[in-house]
């Protein structure tokens, strides 16, 4: 069996699996003498630093991470200038990832191990602006993982800030994870302390018993565990310290292993009564859930109402009970042009009928703007931009094969496909960097489909798009963390499905991906897609509220994926067929229900109660986020002058 | 339950964004062509009973997303794949010249002895033609693989592209099985499988 194989192999080596689960692994590049570069990412501009690395403001340059002697890790940043990247000519060499034109925009830490071997092989080195780690406090996650910064131990200070242009910041922090840098602070996603070494140490320890792997791949640790006692001895030997550490991350992750332990344990038969410590068979569920309440769906938001929400100069009363209405029931069909622009952010709930037209006006003329930008573009132009034509070919070939079996796109020869074309394209423009990829054509589809105006349809996408945008990552980053939040939310709220997924190498969840990846769109009929996702875009009742769309479709087929003993790839066939087959009313009812008993539940992990919002690490990311957008603007519109002032004098010489 | 089968063999479809993998699949499964398909999100697979020399081989047929960024979830399937059908498009010169790249991927994320097969899809459109098909050829003899240029649309060459691959296999397989000589059965297979270069492809292949 193909599962079988891959976890003996899996368990054999620990090591090796710790490399091949993480995708951004380490390239063990030894540029400089003595150093071995743990993790790098390039693109990373210098946006804060002490006075000494003035000049390097703003600078693109690489970002590492990179152990100088065994137990001093530094975190170190380097501009560019010196740095060769030979993307053209190393084309037909041997990385695949350097063929991509799409991908060269977005190096994240895996790719840019392609490009680590030309880093420092220069005579002379630009100045490195580094820290040890141990020097550090914690690092901090802003402008929706864009930024870090760095803040020092000795006096809570900052010490620098960066800007991740190509990607996101997940990437690298997880690098740092991984290497036990650091850890996530309790009771904030965003921040992440900075491990002292003898956390560090135990952090390994963590580390070869491969929690994180264990979440996301599941199904063969039982293997690990018993080819790996001596790893269990270690832990017993360092759970002491832990307590003084960090209490809330330790007993999670020890509750964790207990938990699948069991699971394992029961799966495979292999029972070794004798090793107490890693085999409790009976062991009941750390939390024992409330029984589960009955919920219903109401009616759609209607004309009335929305007309009594309507202040007198035209602003939205109470926007959080538009939402909750829309929650329960959806949006009558006439209404969902209109609010959809307030759902998605376009338009903005306390503003007069004046300020949105005004906002309509400028927000489509800046559309129009972008979309000139990219017909403007000549054939020279476009000849010499393949990653422009590349995003372009990419869209042309996927709008062709939209689903027809929508209305407004039906026929071969829709008009309508077109307009999709030329919005997805004005967003190329609008957002390079994501450019196009496979999915966010459906996602488009349906507004376009509601809205029925291009420049509208465009800022609902985009709005859209700001919550989705993750699952569009070039690494996936984005996917996997679902998959893991997933994982987890399954363990907690179904262990019987969670441990029969876990035994048939599905705990990794992979086969959610497009229900994820597109929210449910190949899932459900046009009518009812178009109501989950109004219900989803509402916020309600919690953040990740797709998941629970998800778990409650497992749920609902956990017996017949059971009774039929259904393996990996059973599982994935099966879960593909449900297509069009799901029940909306009850999917929504039956992942309510299941949020409002965890809700109820006397003791929720803490990584549940991320997941629900109840515990978030408010941030200042928007303000930081707006900072950026401002200084940019205001250096675009310096240049711009420059230019135009240049050009005139040209015309005059 | 009893097998209804001798083999299952699994082979993979890939190739670049609107080749046709899912098309071709279609016609091979279902004997059947629809030209309002939608692209492909993730991976899927179909089954097709086959029947060479007696045997009864069983067919798992997997489609995966074209597109680039996928690759990270599509190569976790790659394990265990024993056939893999590289797609391009003849009126897209580019799907062609990626196939190099897809037989990277492929060295990378499936077990080396994998049965490779090159196949140049709708060569219906004649007239859009971008890709000759001697320069097919040519890229299937530098590789040492087969190479068949197919239409999914007007149901040329399909059948007879799996059958061959399956063949393949089923050669290739039995020639082993005789030289280990072991049961029959169609879970011999896999075992057999991932022993040479395992090591290249385990520290390589992402799993998520």
């Amino acid at each position: 069996m193909e599962g079988a194989e891959q976890r003996s192999q899996n368990g054999s080596s620990p090591e090796t699996d710790n490399r091949m689960n993480s995708s951004t692994s380490s390239s063990l590049d030894r540029s400089i003498e003595g150093e071995r570069t743990l993790a790098t990412h390039d693109g990373a501009l210098l946006k804060e630093a002490s006075a000494e690395f003035i000049g390097e403001l703003n600078t693109s340059g690489t970002l590492k991470l990179i152990e100088q002697q065994p137990n001093k890790i530094i975190i170190a940043w380097q501009p560019n200038d010196n740095i060769l990247i030979t993307d053209e000519s190393s084309q037909d060499q041997d990385e695949w990832s350097l063929v991509d034109t799409i991908k060269k925009r977005h190096r994240t830490v895996s790719e840019s191990k392609a490009f680590n071997t030309k880093f420092d092989s220069q005579a002379t080195k630009p100045r490195r602006l580094e820290v040890p780690v141990t020097e550090l406090k914690f690092v901090e996650v802003l402008a929706r993982g864009q930024m870090i910064r760095l803040i020092k131990k000795s006096d809570s200070s900052l010490h620098s800030v960066y800007f991740f242009q190509h990607g996101n910041a997940d990437m690298f922090v997880r690098e740092l994870q991984l290497n036990n840098v650091v850890t996530p602070a309790h009771g904030s996603r965003n921040l992440f302390n900075v491990l002292d070494p003898d956390a560090r140490k135990l952090q390994k320890t963590f580390e070869a018993l491969q929690i994180e792997d264990i979440k996301t791949s599941g199904g063969w640790l039982s293997n690990l565990v018993w080819k790996n006692m001596e790893f269990f001895a270690k832990v017993s030997d360092y759970v002491t310290p832990v307590q003084q550490l960090s209490p809330e991350n330790r007993s999670e992750d020890y509750e964790f292993l207990n938990h699948q332990e069991k699971s394992d344990a029961e799966a495979k038969k292999e029972e070794q009564p004798s090793k107490k410590e890693t085999s409790r068979p009976n062991e009941k569920p750390m939390v024992t859930l409330p029984p589960r309440r009955a919920v219903a769906r109401g009616p759609p938001l209607n004309e009335k109402q929305w007309c009594e929400f309507q202040t007198e100069d035209g602003r939205i009363s109470d926007p959080q009970r538009v939402k909750e209405i829309i929650f329960r029931g959806g949006i009558e069909e006439s209404l969902r042009p209109t609010v959809w622009k307030y759902l998605l952010n376009y338009y903005i709930w306390d503003e007069t009928t004046a300020e949105t037209a005004e906002r309509r006006r400028a927000k489509s003329a800046e559309y129009y703007q972008m979309k000139s930008q990219w017909l403007s573009m000549t054939t020279t132009q476009e000849r010499n931009f393949s990653g422009f034509r590349d995003r372009k070919c990419q869209i042309e070939k996927d709008v062709i094969r939209t689903d027809r079996t929508i209305e407004f796109f039906a026929g071969e020869q829709n008009p309508n496909i077109a307009l999709l074309q030329d919005i997805l394209m004005t967003y190329v423009m609008y957002n390079f960097d994501l450019g196009y990829v496979q999915g966010m054509g459906d996602l488009l589809a349906h507004i376009l489909a509601v809205v029925q105006n291009e420049a509208d349809s465009f800022w609902c996408f985009v709005g859209f798009m700001d919550s989705v945008f993750s699952n569009f990552d070039v690494d996936q980053a984005g996917m996997k963390r679902q998959f893991k939040e997933l994982h987890d939310l399954i363990q907690f709220c179904n262990p019987e499905l969670f441990e029969y997924l876990a035994s048939n190498d599905s705990a990794n969840m992979f086969f959610c991906f497009r229900w994820l990846l597109v929210w449910f769109n190949r899932e459900f009929s046009a009518s009812d897609i178009i109501e989950l996702w109004e219900v989803l875009w509402t916020g309600l009742p919690c953040p990740n509220f797709h998941l629970f769309i998800s778990a409650a479709i497992l749920e609902t087929h956990k017996q017949t994926i059971i009774e039929n003993k259904f393996q990996f790839d059973d599982i994935l066939k099966y879960v593909n067929a449900l297509s069009m087959q799901l029940d909306l009313n009850n999917t929504l009812e039956t992942a309510e229900s299941i949020y409002i008993q965890i809700k109820e539940a006397e003791r929720i992990p803490q990584k549940i109660r991320i997941l629900i919002g109840e515990e978030s690490g408010s941030s200042d990311m928007s303000e930081s986020f707006d900072l950026i957008n401002r200084e940019e603007e205001e250096m675009r519109q310096r240049k711009l002058e420059e230019a135009c002032e240049n050009s005139m004098n040209m015309s005059f010489l | 339950m009893a097998k209804t089968y001798d083999y299952l063999f699994k082979l993979l479809l890939i190739g670049d964004s609107g080749v046709g993998k899912t098309c071709i699949l279609f016609r091979f499964s279902e004997d059947a062509f629809n030209t309002t398909f939608i692209s492909t999100i993730g991976i899927d697979f179909k089954i097709r009973t086959i029947e060479l020399d007696g045997k009864k081989i069983k067919l798992q047929i997997w489609d995966t997303a074209g597109q680039e960024r996928f690759r990270t979830i599509t190569t976790a399937y790659y394990r265990g794949a024993m056939g893999i059908m590289l797609v391009y498009d003849i009126t897209q010169e580019k799907s062609f010249e990626n196939i190099k790249n897809w037989i990277r991927n492929i060295e990378e994320n499936a077990s080396a002895d994998v049965e490779k097969m090159l196949l140049g899809n709708k060569c219906e459109l004649n007239d859009k033609r971008q890709v000759s098909r001697e320069r097919g050829e040519q890229l299937a003899v530098e590789y040492g693989i087969k190479f068949m240029e197919t239409s999914a649309k007007a149901s040329i060459n399909v059948e007879e592209a799996f059958l061959t691959l399956a063949s393949d296999i089923k050669a290739k397989m039995e020639k082993r099985l005789e030289a280990n000589n072991p049961p029959k059965g169609g879970h011999q297979l896999k075992a057999i499988e991932p022993t040479r270069k395992s090591d290249s492809w385990l520290s390589r292949c992402s799993l998520l």
